[in-house]
């Protein structure tokens, strides 16, 4: 009786303990996300976007490197189809990311929308960590990083230039040595070896003359592609 | 009105994957697929280096030791905390780069 009473709940309770995870393994990366939310807090007040509209930037646009491009160009001033352009240039990767991710999972549409709004780099990596890639980690972490964005923002906006470069700290290191972190031990056997050179190598001949999201897209394809042609394991 | 662009763009392209699952895919896609996480990582770590010498030269070692920190003892904490301590240190002795 008891365990009849238990089990519908436990099966319940399962994407939800999931979505914790997922927000909790994240938290270590807010020692990146909030100093560089602060960054762009403080240089959208110097190029003049506004404090309303740069903490509406990190409200719904939610995107770090394209939000930091923006300011840059807004205050170089460019017209208007350059940022946009810039936006979507820097996120391409995220096509082959939220395939990846409901590839995996499978989700209800309303789910895939929702997910796919906290769709980012650090929720994809952390939401690998958790485990299998499940939709739940992978909108727990994302909402996780969407709440330190939002605080990093507020603060710099907050605070004004008051703080010095936070870069020199190592914080827009942090985020990169978490994906190693997760990258590690993915790293089963010559098979992910070799795509994971390949993406890396592919990633840093394409960054001299392309833009961060064009590189990450080459480099995934190049990587992915590569484990599409190997042998499949077990077959003869 | 820029912002509405930014959003309405972007959300847009993190969609369309989502959007895009119930398309039936080769079998060869499908295999590539399943390497996309350690593609997408390794392609995410390169980037992190930076597109110039100068700032490779400082953030390769750090990446390096969080590497092989992370290999060792499978710990995300110890190497982002090796990783970003390399940089510190290196950043104090060559403040140049």
């Amino acid at each position: 009786m008891a365990d009849n009473a238990t089990t519908p709940s436990s099966t319940v309770t399962a994407p939800e303990a999931t979505f914790a995870q997922g927000f909790l393994a994240m938290l270590p990366l807010w020692a990146g996300a909030i100093p560089v939310g602060i960054a762009f807090g403080v240089a959208a007040v110097s190029s003049g976007l506004g404090p309303v509209a740069a903490q509406a930037m990190s409200l719904f646009v939610f995107s770090a490197a394209a939000q930091l491009s923006v300011v840059a160009l807004v205050a170089g001033g460019s017209p208007a189809l350059v940022p946009l352009l810039t936006t979507v240039l820097l996120n391409v990767h995220m096509l082959l990311f939220g395939l990846a991710a409901a590839r995996a999972a499978r989700p209800r549409r309303g789910m895939r929308m929702l997910t796919a709004f906290f769709l980012t780099d650090g929720a994809f990596a952390v939401a690998l960590g958790v485990g299998r890639l499940a939709l739940p980690a992978l909108l727990g972490a994302g909402v996780s990083m969407y709440l330190g964005w939002n605080i990093g923002t507020a603060l710099g906006l907050l605070l004004g230039d008051t703080i010095s470069n936070p870069r020199r700290a190592g914080v827009d290191l942090v985020a990169p040595l978490m994906f190693l972190a997760v990258l590690a031990p993915l790293l089963r056997g010559w098979p992910e070896l070799l795509c994971a050179l390949l993406a890396a190598g592919t990633t840093l001949c394409v960054l001299q003359w392309l833009p961060g999201g064009l590189a990450v897209l080459a480099g995934c394809l190049a990587g992915s592609l590569t484990g599409a042609a190997l042998p499949v394991r077990g077959a003869r | 009105m820029l912002i509405a662009g930014m959003a309405l763009g972007l959300y847009v392209l993190r969609l369309s994957g989502f959007l895009l699952v119930d398309v039936r895919l080769s079998p060869a896609f499908e295999r590539g697929l399943r390497f996309v996480p350690v593609a997408a990582l390794a392609a995410l770590v390169a980037a992190g280096l930076g597109a110039t010498p100068q700032d490779a030269a400082v953030r390769a070692p750090a990446l390096a030791a969080g590497g092989l920190l992370a290999w060792r003892f499978r710990r995300p904490w110890v190497c982002v905390l090796g990783g970003v301590g390399v940089y510190v240190l290196l950043g104090a002795l060559y403040p140049a780069t």
